[in-house]
């Protein structure tokens, strides 16, 4: 069950692609919440904040992306149930088109339990569009990205992993300083029947560099 | 840039390789051809019958087809000549030098009474053509719109730009303009009479051709009006010891190549009202009813997206480049150095060109 769970939350968390022009690094926060409905266990939400740093670099068309999240998510209710979940990721991206992104790289995924510690590894492709909602303050994007292989962890008993979201991020000219916030849901198919899981992701950050 | 650049060439890279077998069936060089071939045959009634049609569908066609309209009117000018109808071949030559100023016969094709006879109506003829770049950029005070004017024969012209709904807002140039293959460069700055860049909008440039009268008067005779369309981007730029120029932040600006034109008002709003996507997202994959605070995202990507079309609409933001998802964005201007505030520039001018039209005026005549 953490398995799945933890699975879950690996495609819970979005795909950060932060791309920028030069280099950057910084502190970067989120809330998640993962909402897992299912027809045989019942509708359960987990909630946690994740902390962490991210960076990136950029040159011509190529992109780097690396990121590193940690913290815990909970159930909220009578039964208690929560996982430490520390998540890295490394995405390769290459800009087909101004506005177009097709990204790809290793997700790892490590969680800490009642049940036991466990880690896998996931290779994800995706793409991603951008476009500017106010110019200079506020850009929306729109992302798809799913698993083509993975190893470790691998919940059993799901299948068709993938997952799409928008959202937007908020500029604030002439500081290094920037906000998003998206909405991301991820399904997937499995003996035990399909389950879908939703993440409001805020994040708040700081570039540093030139 | 680069990026825009590189883009733009890829795509006319691609689409070259269709441009000249379109564009010659566009100008009908079939039919021009055809008509060649009975001229060089002799069969001089049905290179007539050949060349006018041909003419006719060229002229009919887009600008891009001058050469080729005049070209066939020329071989029509010489079938009339040799047919012993020279005012018909007066005619034919006018219309070629109006279609195409820089056209000349060729003297190894015609003989010299038609050679003599189309430079007879040449340079009664005063006739302009305009080169202008598809697409100008003005960025810095020194950098012009480049109007390339070349005349069938030395006459004067008035070039004016005109607004949509204002009216000549400026003379650009008035004066001798040389016959010959050089042109003669008309700039202009993006600015208007009172020395203001001029604002978004609708734009035409008239050049006028005048011919002397008897009575020692000019007297326009045809009139050329291209198609302006500009797109005025307002920047603000920030003083930083670590820039060299503004244009260093520009270019980086511009690095993603989509600053201008791309997204329209219309795009901000439809890429924000997208965002209502977001409700639809667990009906269209999962089935079920989704968080409810996802409504609030869509809502604010809804809202943001409107913002920026109204925005848009009133011409007051500048066009960053898109910032790809989930992105940490870089602001377009370094952060703001302490002490000083951020200083505006010009706005930055996009010019397309757009159709070119000739007109006879009612100068015309002896």
């Amino acid at each position: 069950m953490t398995g799945a769970l933890a699975g879950l939350v690996c495609f819970a968390l979005p795909a950060d692609a932060q791309p920028i022009e030069g280099h950057a690094l910084g502190p970067s926060g989120a809330y998640t919440e993962i909402r897992l409905m299912s027809p045989v266990t019942g509708d359960r939400t987990l909630a946690g904040v994740l902390l962490g740093a991210e960076g990136n670099t950029s040159w011509w068309r190529l992109e780097l992306d690396v990121d590193y999240r940690q913290g815990r998510v909970r159930r909220s209710g009578p039964v208690s149930e929560g996982a430490d979940v520390r998540v890295g990721q490394a995405l390769l991206g290459v800009s087909v088109l101004p506005w177009i992104t097709v990204q790809a790289g290793p997700r790892l995924l490590q969680t800490d339990a009642s049940e036991g510690h466990r880690r896998s590894l996931r290779w994800q492709v995706g793409a991603s569009v951008s476009a500017p909602l106010v110019p200079g303050w506020i850009h929306g994007f729109g992302s798809a990205v799913g698993s083509v292989a993975g190893s470790g962890l691998e919940p059993r008993f799901y299948t068709g992993r993938g997952g799409i979201g928008v959202g937007l991020t908020v500029t604030t000219p002439g500081l290094p300083v920037w906000a998003r916030a998206g909405y991301r849901m991820d399904r997937e198919g499995g003996s035990v029947g399909p389950r879908s899981v939703e993440t409001i992701h805020f994040a708040l950050g700081v570039r540093v560099g030139p | 840039m680069t990026r825009r650049v590189s883009t733009s060439a890829a795509w006319l890279l691609s689409l070259s390789l269709g441009v000249p077998a379109t564009a010659a069936a566009q100008c009908g060089v079939d039919r021009v051809q055809s008509g060649i071939e009975a001229y060089r045959n002799l069969d001089l009634v049905l290179a007539t019958e050949l060349l006018r049609s041909a003419a006719g569908f060229a002229e009919q066609s887009s600008p891009g087809c001058d050469s080729e309209t005049a070209r066939a009117l020329t071989y029509l000018g010489a079938s009339y000549w040799l047919n012993d109808r020279p005012d018909s071949a007066g005619l034919a030559f006018e219309r070629a030098v109006i279609q195409a100023p820089r056209h000349r016969p060729d003297p190894l094709e015609f003989p010299p009474e038609i050679t003599d006879l189309f430079e007879d109506i040449r340079r009664i003829t005063p006739s302009v053509a305009v080169t202008v770049p598809q697409e100008t950029e003005l960025a810095r005070d020194d950098e012009t719109l480049d109007l390339a004017l070349t005349a069938s024969t030395t006459h004067s012209v008035a070039v004016e730009l005109w607004a949509a709904d204002v009216g000549s807002v400026r003379t650009l140039y008035q004066g001798l303009i040389p016959e010959g293959a050089r042109a003669t460069l008309v700039t202009w700055d993006g600015r208007g009479a009172d020395g203001g860049v001029v604002e978004s909008g609708r734009y035409e440039v008239h050049v006028v051709s005048y011919r002397a009268t008897t009575a020692g008067a000019s007297a326009p005779v045809r009139k050329v009006v291209l198609g302006l369309t500009v797109d005025a981007t307002p920047i603000i730029v920030a003083p930083s010891p670590r820039l060299e120029a503004p244009e260093a932040v520009l270019a980086t600006a511009s690095r993603d190549g989509d600053r201008h034109g791309t997204w329209s008002a219309v795009g901000s709003a439809a890429a924000g009202l997208l965002g209502g996507l977001i409700v639809a997202i667990p009906f269209l994959v999962g089935g079920d009813s989704g968080i409810l605070a996802r409504y609030g995202v869509a809502g604010a990507v809804s809202a943001a997206g409107l913002v920026g079309l109204v925005l848009r609409l009133r011409g007051g933001r500048s066009s960053d480049p898109p910032v790809r998802p989930e992105v940490d964005p870089v602001p377009p201007h370094p952060p703001a150095i302490e002490g000083q505030s951020a200083a505006p520039t010009r706005p930055i001018l996009t010019i397309r060109a757009g159709q070119l039209r000739r007109m006879e005026m009612d100068g015309g005549g002896p």
